[in-house]
């Protein structure tokens, strides 16, 4: 066929009569190989435009010839020219069969052209990242325990494991090449610039990789079988080693150092300064690729074992607070189990309180409140609590010191208020009978003082609902009686400040009690009466407003019975709290007595 | 003298001599420099454990491993150990568990409490460069770290101790405070400010500045610094501003900080940003707040007396009452807190109350002539409020518009004349340094207030006399009776203005 338009034409025609044989044979034939290579973008096109679901579902023959096809004339034509075509027709985020069979003519293109990669190299990773990107995000299933087996089943998982599965090959020779672990000697500093541009471009996409989705689907390793998804993510990790001889820097300046970016930064000069770039290197892949090498127990070796324990710590808690901000519960999950590791690296009493400066620990303790109070799966609740109680062993009694007065405030949920509280106690009694161990000073007398002031404190004053504080006011009357019969010679000093004491708290507490009871026997009366009463009459206007919120939802329509329960639960709290609070006060009457 | 025993993995390089980093020299390195604190170092290592496992090594991927000397962020034996090599040297460093990684180990590869071995092969250091460009303008060696990770911002206070050397020759050596960004202003060099803002608190470095960073091409004269010279800096971060809520401040922290704010606080005084040097003083008090450690009461007493002036200044002055008043909860003898309560009061219109306080300053200090003119003036403003009290309870007509005008009075005593003038300033050490080139305007001030306090007892005959004439007219409503005789004083007021300086001039 001498007239390329004939051949455009009779190729097209033979596509649209589904006559493949001939299509190829066309292709096939030597003579026409010029006139492919020039009109290789006309052809693209026709052959594309076949590779769609329904041709897939319907003619599979033919899906597979035009993919058969494309390839052929990728080989034929001019690489460059074809990539551009390619990348155009590949980018459609809601085809992924056209994707995954252009994947692989791209791919054998790039392989095609070593020296001008550069470019090249960087469209199609960024193809292959928007795809990823625009996956649909696994849904939340809040399974626990051995249903998260299950996971696997989920479509949006599904869909995103088959994609992966192709992309991770595709990376492979182009890392090959410029592995850290092929000795490469070369006095040429611009090839080896060049080399090192290609790893971090290559890392940089191998870390969005691991961002979202994979960030949300389920990549525990039980030691026995490991799921497809877990060997995605292993090879992932696997390449990266053989690009990044360090990746502690970039998180440190990253998140610890808060490196900005200044415009005019070009990461031509200083490749290094890509990774600085959240559209680049999203902090969850990072965050993900830390997970997977210090808890997931995959290849760590872009982590050098000479680091030492407490600077990967402070890194690890910027990325845990990150896993853990981000509202679905596999990710959540890793922020959970990479805490829970990095608790482990350091040992107890060891982060002195000048580390406090750094804002992410305020960050992390709030952020583990949410989880600790609002997570759906009760398993993570209790792993955030252990966590937090492993957290605050890690501080040295100074820093503890700190946290105990600075963390209480900003708490919001009156049962995280109570761990705390318990937890001082446990710190007060460590301290009560060693007064070796440094800083005890700060657990004695005034200072003491001074912590128990931020705490006991009636909020509100005595008008508020204490219903709504009843958990860590009962944790805070306990501590202090405890201390009230543990503290028999007052080695701590406390109760030559009981006046203030009795002043600040018992008293406006004592008052705000009755208030609360009297509030909630006159609410019992009213739903007595209620019942009572005769129906119908007036029943709705006096109807007894109980509210009992779960996960920011009112339950409806609660009946008589559980409205009644709800309020004497309320009364029996009182109850518990007025006799801890008697107790106290006798112990502090009797002090104050023997004293004066 | 111990001698050093040489067990056969090395000398015991560890600070506490407990056998925990053992070096043994493979390969002699060259040269005699070491490298310092802060240096960037770049080794190749290959880490094995005792039997003989290697569970990490730099050579395996081909790139030296680079990181910061002496900052805590690789293990502590490493630490030690590398800042004893030379260039070039090879050495084979055995670390005790707890000289890296503990009871914990690290696993999968490194198990709990073992001890590592690393032959490190030192290659090369650079300081630590600090320019903007990297171009080693400005290099830093620390001489002892900081605590923590905070740094200063541009725009925090700090409190810096600098000693500046040229050819190791001495040319300055002071301790300055200013703001980060500002520090133009104090004589100090670019390149110190860009510094600090890597430096921790509590660290001392050793910088070297180009000239682009330091006196530039005009160089420093009056230091006998040439054109162009690179100059070298000890600097000293002593303290800076953080955040309130930092959990890394304890008792000492807050003092510290609290004193900074202070500084800030005068600074903003003197150039007459009031409100911002009351905001300043506020945050001393934040960060104290209930602190009765007797340093941090002093502070707390400037606080309050500093923030007292600024509100009279800015004429709020319950403000600066209350602030009194809880200055003189700290130190009941205070003279200037008492003068400014009664400044205060006097501006309230409660003579009465700004007589007590000037009479207890005059009581402290007899010789506080601005106490005693104050006492005259509220003596004045007592007895014509006496006879006005007098004048209205004769009036029972008057009964209701009284207490209108009496609400009026307090909240405008100004306006209805009742607050002559601004009360004499009075001098004060801390913040009012720039008020001793007033003293001579203060004088005039006196000399004006004694006029006017003559003409003041005029005006309130003729106004006495006029308010007795409406007062008596007969039909006439009491509401438009308060307002006229509020037009009529203004009048007063008015004219009372523009009669007053004229004795004066």
């Amino acid at each position: 066929m001498a007239n390329s338009a004939d051949l455009v034409q009779a190729i097209a025609e033979c596509i649209e009569n589904s006559e493949t044989n001939k299509a190829s044979s066309i292709l096939e034939d030597p003579k026409n190989k010029e006139s492919i290579s020039s009109n290789c973008w006309d052809i693209i096109h026709i052959l594309c435009a076949k590779l769609n679901q329904d041709v897939y579902d319907k003619q599979p023959a033919m899906f597979h010839c035009c993919e058969k096809l494309l390839n052929k004339v990728t080989e034929l034509s001019c690489p460059e020219e074809a990539l551009l075509e390619l990348i155009e027709q590949a980018e459609c985020l809601d085809n992924d069969h056209r994707f995954l069979a252009l994947l692989k003519p791209i791919h054998n293109l790039l392989k095609r052209m070593p020296d001008k990669r550069g470019r090249s190299l960087v469209w199609c990773l960024n193809l292959v990242a928007t795809h990823l990107s625009a996956l649909q995000e696994p849904d939340c299933y809040k399974f626990q325990g051995d249903e998260r087996v299950l996971l696997d089943l989920d479509p949006a998982t599904r869909r995103a494991i088959d994609i992966y599965d192709s992309i991770v090959p595709f990376y492979e020779p182009f890392i090959e090449e410029v592995s850290l672990f092929r000795p490469y000697e070369s006095a040429d500093k611009p090839i080896a610039a060049q080399r090192q541009y290609q790893r971090y471009v290559l890392a940089a996409f191998l870390i969005h990789l691991l961002g979202k989705p994979l960030v949300f689907m389920d990549l525990d390793y039980d030691g026995k079988t490991k799921s497809r998804i877990y060997c995605i993510a292993e090879n992932i990790v696997g390449f990266l080693d053989h690009l990044m001889p360090d990746l502690v820097p970039i998180l440190f300046d990253k998140y610890v150092a808060k490196k900005k970016i200044s415009q005019n930064d070009d990461w031509d000069e200083d490749p290094l300064k890509m990774f600085l770039y959240e559209d680049k290197v999203p902090t969850l892949g990072l965050a993900n690729l830390v997970y997977l090498t210090l808890a997931g127990g995959l290849s760590r070796q872009c982590i050098p074992r000479v680091y030492s324990s407490n600077f990967i710590f402070q890194i690890g808690l910027h990325l845990s607070t990150e896993l853990l901000l981000v509202s679905h519960d596999l990710s959540v999950w890793k922020g959970l189990q990479l805490a829970e590791r990095l608790m482990l690296i350091v040992p107890k009493s060891s982060i002195p309180f000048t580390m406090l400066d750094l804002p992410v620990h305020k960050k992390f303790c709030t952020t583990l409140e949410k989880v600790v109070v609002y997570c759906e799966v009760e398993g993570y609740r209790g792993k955030g609590i252990k966590v937090f109680q492993n957290y605050v062993m890690l501080m040295d009694f100074a820093a503890q010191y700190q946290v105990f007065i600075k963390l209480f405030p900003v708490l919001q949920h009156s049962g995280f208020k109570g761990l705390l509280v318990t937890m001082l106690k446990d710190t007060i009694r460590l301290t009560l009978n060693s007064v070796h161990i440094p800083h005890v000073q700060l657990y004695r007398g005034k200072s003491l003082l001074k912590l128990l002031e931020v705490y006991c404190v009636v909020p509100n004053g005595p008008e508020v609902d204490l219903m709504d504080h009843s958990d860590h006011i009962i944790s805070l009357l306990n501590l202090l009686w405890y201390l009230s019969l543990a503290d028999g010679g007052d080695v701590l000093g406390l109760w030559e400040h009981a006046p203030y004491l009795d002043r600040n708290f018992i008293h406006p507490l004592k008052n705000g009690l009755k208030l609360s009871r009297a509030h909630y026997e006159l609410k019992i009366h009213q739903l007595e009466e209620e019942r009572m009463g005769p129906q119908g009459k007036d029943s709705k206007k006096e109807k007894i407003e109980v509210a009992v919120t779960v996960h920011g939802q009112a339950v409806a329509d609660l009946s008589y019975e559980e409205k009644k329960q709800i309020l004497n639960v309320a009364l029996n709290k009182f109850s518990i709290m007025e006799s801890l609070l008697s107790n106290i006060r006798e112990k502090v009457e009797g002090r104050f007595a023997a004293r004066t | 003298m111990t001698v050093e025993q040489v067990s056969p993995n090395g000398i015991d390089i560890s600070k506490a001599k407990d056998g925990g980093v053992l070096k043994r020299i493979i390969k002699e390195g060259t040269g005699t420099d070491l490298p310092s604190k802060g240096n960037k170092v770049t080794v190749h290592y290959t880490g094995t454990l005792l039997d003989g496992t290697k569970f990490d090594s730099s050579k395996d991927r081909n790139t030296p491993f680079t990181f910061n000397l002496g900052l805590g962020s690789v293990i502590s034996a490493w630490d030690i150990g590398v800042a004893t090599m030379k260039r070039g040297e090879v050495c084979m460093l055995t670390c005790r568990s707890d000289y890296a990684y503990g009871k914990t180990g690290s696993p999968p590869t490194i198990p709990p409490d073992a001890t590592l071995q690393f032959e490190i092969e030192m290659i090369d250091w650079q300081g630590e460069d600090l320019s903007p460009k990297e171009n080693g303008a400005i290099i830093r060696t620390l001489i002892s770290v900081g605590d923590g990770h905070s740094n200063p911002n541009e725009g925090s206070q700090v409190d810096v101790h600098l000693v500046g050397k040229y050819q190791n020759k001495v040319f300055e050596d002071r301790s300055v405070n200013f703001c980060l960004g500002e520090g133009i202003e104090s004589g100090v060099p670019d390149g110190i400010e860009i510094a600090l803002q890597k430096f921790k608190k509590g660290e001392k470095s050793i910088l070297k500045l180009k000239p682009e960073y330091a006196f530039g091409e005009a160089g420093k004269p009056e230091f006998q610094i040439p054109p162009g010279a690179t100059v070298e800096y000890e600097v000293e971060l002593k303290s800076f501003e953080m955040e309130p809520e930092s959990w890394s401040l304890d008792e000492e922290g807050r003092v510290e900080q609290a004193q900074l704010y202070k500084e800030k606080g005068t600074k903003y005084f003197k150039s007459g940003n009031l409100k911002l040097a009351v905001k300043m003083y506020k945050k001393i008090l934040d960060f104290l707040n209930d602190d009765a450690e007797e340093n941090s009461k002093s502070l707390k007493l400037a606080a309050h007396l500093n923030a007292a002036l600024c509100h009279l200044k800015l004429n709020d002055n319950k403000d600066a009452v209350d602030h009194c008043d809880k200055a003189l909860a700290i130190d009941s003898k205070n003279e200037k807190g008492l003068f400014r309560r009664g400044q205060g009061y006097l501006a309230l219109a409660e003579p009465e109350l700004a007589k007590q306080d000037f009479e207890a300053v005059l009581a402290l200090a007899p010789e506080n002539k601005a106490a005693a003119n104050s006492i005259v003036i509220c003596n004045g403003l007592i007895k014509e409020q006496k006879k006005k009290e007098k004048m209205i309870y004769a009036n029972m007509f008057e009964k209701f518009a009284q207490k209108d005008r009496e609400e009026k009075e307090s909240r405008f005593g100004w306006w209805d004349g009742i607050r002559p003038v601004t009360p004499a300033p009075y001098r004060d050490e801390e913040v009012e340094e720039e008020q001793n080139s007033k003293s001579k305007d203060l004088q005039k001030k006196k000399e004006f207030i004694e006029r006017m306090k003559k003409h003041k007892l005029e005006m309130e005959k003729e106004k006495e006399a006029s308010v007795k004439d409406q007062v008596t007219t007969p039909g006439e409503d009491a509401a438009d009776k308060n307002v006229e005789v509020d037009s009529s004083a203004k009048e007063e007021k008015e004219t009372g203005r523009t009669e007053g300086p004229g004795p004066t001039i």
